[in-house]
């Protein structure tokens, strides 16, 4: 435990904090590498242009760590299933596609969508708790049975639910066909969406409780009486002082979208390919386990570090943030 | 304590009926026609037979009205309806033989995890701040981070298809039905081994935040300074006391018991609940859908409201409101 010394920032004191629960820093560390060699895959892989030189294709690569084949095709159905090699580090899967290179472009997908997901759930959260937690009474009551209702349905089964749901059937037609690129936004937005519904709860529970000693508070009344209105008192003055606790919620969030994300694309109902995901690749993976059992391992070591990484990181920075549990804890 | 029970009763009706009518609008809204797949592989079928299947089935209806014959079906006539995809069976016969399916394979998993994480988590507290504790710790995250259908697709292809030690999935073995009990244990062996990794981590965790809390306290220090010895100090003083929010837990995790492993029972192909829910969800089978999710949420808020009770019973210093 490090006490703060005079002239030291609280920020700096948070950071030492942190820095004690080695796992967390080793999470973080992780994390980042994952992320930045997730988001630099494009620019890890050797582009190819094709030129027709006297009736025959000629191929000429870009810089680059990797390339898919050699005719810059990223399907080579002729070299499927290969063993890990020079040429292709972690092999190729069923359509001959190179594993290292997807597994890094489904980590793009895996690790935006299990953020995003967490982040606006959280947000959801903060609304959530913030207006039953200030306004009290009916609001509140009504609220928090809704809740606690949604802690007691079977999550899992009710997202493949409402990932079925046919949005042409509630007239939502064009949203389906939104697409970016090659990538199905409409899909991804959808997941988001359901793994949303089901990951609010815990922050707003805490925002709500937060809220509620709060507001008593007399720099609460003092804004009052400046003049401040409900919207600016709760995000100025509480929501920020309630900062911690959902930083410490967002970042285990986090580490349970991913797995909802990877669970629903594993069933075939979040990220549909060709947009790979861990999940969706370890669908397909399934099919060839006798054949090429390492395209199952990869993606599902994958998934298993980044969720455990997050659950590190959260729980160090609950141990920085939140003093309190530390001394329940016996460990101040 | 007559009212607050009472006043929860009542509030789980609310929500429970609000559910069912959220459900029943979600099931509508799942592509397809319940009537035309009901026609799919009958080319003979007579204009008189839809007309029957679609008055059974009420899917002509505007949704108060099919959500309101429903109701009268289930409420009134007291029957459930009988299964599309699960060879016309009835309802409630489906959920009676899937929920004891399930409540064999979760039992059996819930009984390893509770004896091997107690007194792993009771050890971790203990000896807080030792290897013991760290490395409990370090796994525990381990446990609750894995991908469970990962960890049961790695544990088929290991145990069934490498090693050839186990089967792969079912209750028995095909040609040996009703093969005893020796038969029936192969079969829910890897089930519940995968099941368990995710419970011993959570209770690990459970019993040790539990037994931490209590061995800091004053009574805990006063037991020492009567001069009893470590096991009764632990055994009798702290552990009686950590075992308050342990009950509470368990109470919680009693409709897991009926309601399965999804994942986990359709990898196996193991016929409980989890399986039931998520092929009559998949197959828009929506008369068992219907009283599939309700059973397990009515199971939840009535478990819900037991642990709050419980823990008022068990517990004198709280009172409920």
């Amino acid at each position: 435990m490090t006490t703060l010394a005079a002239g030291d920032s609280i920020r700096n004191h948070l950071w030492r904090r942190f820095c004690q629960h080695r796992l967390a820093i080793a999470s973080l560390v992780l994390l980042g590498i994952l992320a930045a060699l997730c988001a630099a895959a494009p620019l890890l892989v050797q582009t190819a242009t094709i030129r027709e030189v006297d009736g025959v294709d000629e191929v000429a690569f870009g810089p680059g760590l990797w390339r898919y084949t050699d005719t810059g095709e990223s399907i080579d159905t002729g070299g499927r299933f290969q063993p890990s090699s020079a040429h292709h580090w972690l092999g190729t899967d069923d359509l001959g596609r190179d594993l290292l290179i997807r597994l890094l472009e489904g980590g793009r997908i895996s690790l935006t969508v299990g953020l995003v997901a967490a982040l606006c759930a959280s947000l959801v959260g903060v609304g959530i708790g913030a207006l039953a937690g200030y306004f009290g009474g009916v609001l509140d009551m009504l609220l928090m049975r809704f809740t606690d209702a949604m802690l007691s349905v079977p999550v899992l089964a009710l997202m493949i639910v409402i990932s079925m749901v046919d949005l042409t059937k509630l007239g939502l037609g064009w949203l389906v066909r939104m697409r970016w690129g090659e990538l199905d936004v409409a899909g991804l937005a959808k997941l988001m969406f359901v793994v949303v519904i089901f990951q609010w709860m815990g922050v707003a529970r805490l925002v709500r409780g937060s809220m509620l000693t709060l507001k008593e508070r007399d720099f609460v009344m003092a804004a009052r009486a400046l003049g401040a209105g409900h919207a600016r008192i709760i995000f100025h003055h509480l929501v920020p002082n309630a900062m911690a606790p959902i930083i410490v919620a967002t970042t285990l969030a986090a580490g349970s979208t991913i797995l909802y994300e990877s669970v629903l694309s594993f069933l075939g109902l979040g990220v549909m390919p060709p947009t790979s995901s861990w999940g969706n690749m370890l669908s397909s993976a399934q099919e060839y386990m006798r054949k090429s059992p390492w395209l199952a391992v990869y993606p599902g070591v994958l998934i298993w570090l980044t969720v455990t990484a997050f659950n590190f990181l959260g729980d160090g920075l609950r141990d920085a943030l939140d003093p309190k549990h530390l001394a329940a804890d016996g460990r101040a | 304590m007559k009212s607050y029970v009472l006043r929860r009763v009542l509030q789980a009706v609310v929500v429970l009926f609000l559910f069912s009518v959220a459900l029943r609008a979600l099931l509508d809204a799942m592509p397809g026609d319940p009537t035309l797949m009901a026609m799919f592989n009958r080319p003979n079928i007579k204009a008189e037979d839809i007309a029957r299947i679609e008055r059974l089935y009420g899917t002509r209806d505007p949704f108060p009205v099919k959500y309101a014959k429903w109701m009268t079906m289930v409420f009134v006539k007291g029957e459930m309806g009988v299964s599309r995809s699960e060879g016309g069976r009835p309802v409630s016969e489906l959920i009676l033989e899937y929920s004891w399916n399930s409540l064999q394979l979760m039992s059996l998993a819930f009984a390893l995890s509770l004896a091997i994480a107690i007194p792993i988590g009771i050890l971790a507290a203990v000896r807080q701040h030792s290897v013991v504790d760290y490395a409990t710790g370090f796994f525990s995250f381990l446990g609750i981070s894995i991908p469970s259908f990962w960890l049961g697709l790695m544990a088929i292809y290991l145990f069934a298809v490498w090693l050839q030690w186990l089967p792969p999935g079912g209750m028995t073995t095909i040609g040996a039905e009703g093969g005893g009990v020796s038969d029936r244990l192969h079969h829910l062996l890897l089930p519940v081994l995968v099941l368990s990794v995710q419970t011993i981590a959570v209770w690990i965790r459970y019993t040790r935040a539990s037994m931490l809390e209590v061995i800091h306290e004053d009574y805990v220090r006063t037991a020492r300074a009567k001069g009893l010895g470590e096991g009764q100090v632990y055994g009798k003083h702290a552990l009686r006391n950590a075992l308050i929010p342990i009950v509470t837990l368990l109470a919680l995790s009693i409709p897991e018991l009926f309601s399965g492993a999804l994942i986990t029972e359709t990898l196996f192909s193991w016929p409980g609940m989890g399986r039931l829910l998520y092929r009559s969800v998949i197959n828009k089978d929506h008369m068992v859908a219907m009283i599939a999710f309700l059973i397990l949420a009515a199971l939840t808020l009535v478990c819900n409201l037991l642990a709050d009770v419980l823990y008022a019973v068990v517990d004198p210093r709280v009172r409920l409101s």
